[in-house]
This record gives structure tokens, sequence and C-alpha cells, in this order.
């Protein structure tokens, strides 16, 4: 019998172990290769406990008694948002080999382990302080790796970002303890069978989990943190907030409210879903700055993703399994996409030195790998048909059609948002792959790249085209996580 | 009875809040939140005093771990605090105004 702790305590036993492999060999290329096997071994973990089991003898389940915290639950949303977060994990990691400097390399590793540890136990939380302290987990460890270097911006960013983050958990935290006095229990799916919170205390609850949660994932009127957090970080980590820890963010308010089922049926969720899309979207297209564009572009994408969810909250009965399937796999797929697109980013920081986008006109036909994955990366982005950006915005557009009353404006919405964001995509990926007299800097730039970071970008661009080409490869990860994602609000 | 802790409770919340709204020093900001911490922390441990028996042992036990959380945001926070005084001189928040947009 394995705990279903062990995939996170590996993680977070890890982060010591990596620190000290670090410290002892000296070496990027050994460090990275512990933290890779760490973050195998704890996927194979996972992988263990998820294998079917015979079903458990009835009689001794009914002698244990249902514990109030510290409950750890496996369920195909845990697994979903386990193998997304190990996998981009591994990815990074193997691309920090290569990225990043050798001065600190064991703290880099460290923190990340710790940061995909709190992600595996946001998964795998049971009950709703579990919850709150592996969120906590993830988010004191990604404030220590966006001021990671020691230059004013990072620290300006990381400053902003803890202070807005550390409200927002007081915030959120005010709402498990207001469910704690008035119910005495914790526990997920008891509160969410039991129906023990009264309904207008319910209303306060959740939207005090909306606003505390929703700092983290970057929901419009609470995004100030992202842009300057997102491009102040080394790019593998801006890779991994973009990718994942927003998403982690809005899977954390999705299990969260889920013990108030029934609460958030009215047009809030919606809103803030077509406010993040054309907020991010507007504000992305005056940029000047790669990275801080596509940072912006990860507010409209955590828009398309919240449209979704908001489909599923509004009608669970209905369309709640579609629209958390369109939701769920946008996460898969954004996580592929803007995790790839900021590894790139980060390339062209290497070789040009410079983010600026006017300067690093024309690498991408000097570098004719990268600027390909990065066009791969942007198009699917943008929602083109043959990449896995399209398939998933086609799922949001189907969920909302099948919502009553204001499902048809959600999908004209989305598509308006989709051609607004063609227009600053298009732009960049002229300028990095097209543009025929490169600047003063690229005819300067070296075009050698480590192997570890071009394998990485290589490995998220075949995911990209396999995923849009072949959509059914995720559907058995995305399937029964909408399921069981759909029966927690319902 | 019960309402005079509560009324406490409330009024650290809204003393932290106001604190984080209202104040430039990035000391007093790390004061405002700890303030809303200490302030559930006590909201924890009464509701959990109402419900008595098991309850109150998980309450005491969340309290715990409410204050390791805070202890580590503080530190990670005061670190970042003193690199922000060495790149900009001060430690007002107003003076962290380079990046736009």
């Amino acid at each position: 019998m394995i705990d279903l702790v062990l995939p996170v305590a590996i993680l977070m036993a890890g982060s010591l172990l990596v620190y000290v492999v670090a410290r002892l060999t000296r070496s990027k290329a050994a460090t990275g290769v512990v933290a890779l096997i760490l973050l195998a071994v704890s996927g194979y973990i996972m992988y263990l406990l998820a294998a079917p089991k015979p079903p458990l003898d009835e009689t001794a389940e009914a002698v244990q008694a249902v514990p109030l915290m510290a409950v750890f639950d496996l369920n195909p949303l845990a697994i979903f948002l386990a193998v997304i977060s190990l996998g981009l994990t591994a990815v990074v990691a193997l691309y920090s080999i290569g990225y990043m400097q050798q001065k600190n390399i064991g703290k880099y590793y460290a923190l990340l382990l710790m940061m995909t540890g709190g992600m595996v136990g946001i998964a795998l939380a049971g009950d709703l302080f579990n919850l709150f302290v592996m969120f906590e987990i993830m988010s004191l460890a990604s404030f220590a790796l966006v001021a990671f270097e020691d230059n004013w911006e990072p620290v300006e960013a990381g400053v902003k970002y803890l202070i807005l983050s550390a409200m927002g958990s007081m915030v959120a935290l005010l709402g498990i303890v207001l469910v704690f006095t008035w119910t005495g229990n914790l526990h997920l799916s008891v509160l969410h069978d039991s129906h023990l919170v009264p309904p207008d205390l319910a209303l306060v609850v959740a939207a005090l989990f909306v606003a505390g949660f929703g700092v983290k994932a970057a929901i419009v009127p609470m995004h100030t943190w992202l842009p300057d957090a997102h491009s102040a970080a080394p790019s593998g980590i801006s890779a991994m907030l973009s990718g994942i820890v927003i998403s982690a963010g809005l899977i954390t308010m999705i299990k969260a409210i889920g013990v108030l089922p029934g609460t958030l049926v009215g047009l809030t969720l919606p809103l803030l879903a077509v406010l993040t899309m054309f907020g991010g979207n507007l504000m992305a297209w005056v940029q000047t700055d790669l990275k801080r564009m596509l940072a912006y572009s990860s507010i409209a994408h955590m828009g398309y993703i919240l449209a979704g969810v908001a489909v599923a909250f509004a009608a669970p009965a209905s369309v709640g399994f579609d629209g958390m399937r369109g939701g769920l796999m946008h996460i898969m797929n954004h996580a592929v996409m803007k995790g790839g697109a900021f590894l790139c980013a980060g390339a062209i920081i290497m070789l040009v030195g410079t983010r600026d986008l006017k300067q690093i006109a024309g690498i991408g036909r000097k570098v004719p790998l990268l600027g390909i994955s990065f066009g791969i990366f942007v198009l699917a982005l943008a929602g083109t048909p043959p990449f896995n950006g399209f398939i998933s915005k086609l799922f949001i557009c189907k969920a909302a059609i099948g919502c009553d009353n204001w499902g048809w404006a959600l999908v004209l919405i989305v598509i308006i948002n989709s051609f607004l964001s063609l227009f600053y995509y298009l732009p960049a990926l002229n300028k990095v792959l097209l543009a025929r007299e490169p600047s003063e800097q690229v005819r300067n730039a070296s075009d050698q790249l480590p192997a570890s970071v071009v394998l990485a970008i290589f490995v998220l661009a075949l995911l990209t085209l396999a995923l849009g080409i072949q959509p059914d490869m995720g559907f058995g990860l995305v399937d029964g996580a909408a399921r069981s994602a759909a029966a927690l609000i319902r | 009875m019960w309402s005079i802790y509560w009324s406490v409770v409330i009024l650290l919340f809204c003393l932290g809040i106001y604190t984080l709204i209202f104040r430039h020093n990035l000391i007093h900001l790390i004061i405002g939140i700890e303030v809303m911490a200490k302030a559930l922390c006590l909201g924890v441990l009464v509701g959990a005093f109402q419900h008595g028996g098991g309850v109150f042992s998980v309450g005491q036990s969340i309290v715990i771990t409410i204050i390791l959380i805070e202890v580590a945001t503080t530190a990670i926070a005061l670190s970042l605090v003193v690199a922000a005084s060495r790149h900009t001189g001060s430690i007002d928040i107003a003076q962290l105004r380079q990046l736009k947009g």
C-alpha cells in the first residue's frame, strides 16, 4: 500500500537533496539530472497510485471514521493536474541545465521542485486547509523564484507579486475559516455532499474564494502582478508560472468552491471571463517586450479557460461536463504551448541579450529551428487550426452553445478575442520568423544554443503539433478529470 | 459573549486590509499581512472552541500551521525588502514604480 502523500513528500525531500547535490558536485548537469530523476520517481508513484485497484472490502471501509483534515484524495482531476505539472517541470528542469547560470543553481532547482510539490499537493489535497497549505507552499516557492536574479526588475516584480498574493491568500483563508467555524468540518467531499453551509453564508464564502484564489489565477481585476512577475522571472520560471501555476490557482478555486454546490450560478464568472479575455488581449496589443506580451496573452488565455469553467458552473447539470472538458483541455494545451513560447523567448534572450521586439527581428532566419518552433507555439496560441489551441477553443465554444441563455454571446466574445489576439501574435511572428532585415544585435548574435535548451523546446513543439493533429491523445486524461470536476460542482 | 471575540477578529482583519491599502512603507505592508493572519488565527480558535472536542484540537493544529506559513511568507518578504532597499535606497512602495504597461 503506497501512501498518497508520497509523491508530494518525495518532491519536498528532493528539494533538499538537490541542494546538497548542487553544493557537493558543483555541476549544473548533475543537479538537473537528479531533479529529473526525482520528478520521474514522483510521476511513477502517481502512476502506481492511479492504477485501478480491486474494490475495497466494504466492512473495512465502514469502520473507518471520516477524518476532519490532513486528507489526501486521489481522483482523475488530481491525476490531470499532477501529470501536467510534473511533465512541464521536467521539461523546464531539462531546459534550465542549459539556460541558468552556475551561480545559485542548487537553490533554483530546490525551489522548482518545491513549487511542483505544492502543485501535486493541490491536486491531491482532500480537505480545505490542506488545499490552502499546498497552495501557500507553491506560492512561497514562486515568490522566491520570481525574484531569483538580484536586479531591480525581478525584485520590484517580486515585491508586488508577494504583497498581492499574500493578501489574496488571507482573503481565501478567511473563507476557509468561515466554513470551518460554521460547520466544524473541512473535508471536501463531506462538505460537498452534506450541504452544511447555509446558502447566504455560502455566497459570501464563494465570493471570498473567487477574490482570494483569483489573484493567483490572474482573473482581471486581480491580474496586476502577472505581467511584471512573468517578464522579470528567469524564462524557465516564466514558463512554469504561465503554463501551470496560474492554472493551478484556478483548479484550487474550483476545488474550494466545490464545497458550496449550487452557489455560483449567476453571471459573475462569465463576466469575469469576458473581462479577463478583453483585458489580456487589449493590453498585449501595445507591448513592445516579447515576454511582457506573452504574459498578457496568458491573462487572455486564463479568460478562455475561465469561460469554459464559467459555463460549467452556470449549468452544471446540462453542460457541466462539456464546459469543464473545454476548460481543462485548454489548461493542458496552454501549458504546452505557452510554456514552449516562454522557453523560446528565453532562448532568444540567451542569443540576442534583449527581449525588445524590434531588436530581435530576424532571429528566426538565423536559427531556423528556434524560429519554426516559435512560429508553431504562436500560431497555436492564436488558435489556428492544425495546432492544439484551436481544438480546445472549439470545445469551449461547443460547451457555451449548449448553455441556453447567454452562451451564444460568450461564443461570440471568444471568437472576437481570437481575432483580436492575431493583431499582436502575427506582428511578433513576423518580427521573429519572417523579417528579412536582421537587426544589428541579431547580426552580432551567436547561433549556438545548448543541447538541453533545444531538446526542451523541441519536445514541447512536437507535443503542440501532436495534440493538434491527434487531439484524442489527451482525451483519456482530460475526460476523466472533467467528469470528476463536473461532479465536484454539481 | 462570542460576539466580542468575533468583533475583535473582524476589527483586526479590517485593520490589516486598511494597512495594505493605505500604507506606503513596505514594512508596514508586511505587518498588515501579519495582522490579517493573526486575526484569522483567533477566528479559528474561537470557532473551534465553540465546537469543542475533536474540532478544537484540529483548530489548534490549524493555528500552528497558519503561523508557520506566515513566518515563511514574512521571511521571504523581508529578504525582498532588503533587496529592494539596496536597489532603490528606500523602502517606500511608491519608489517601486519602474515597471509599467
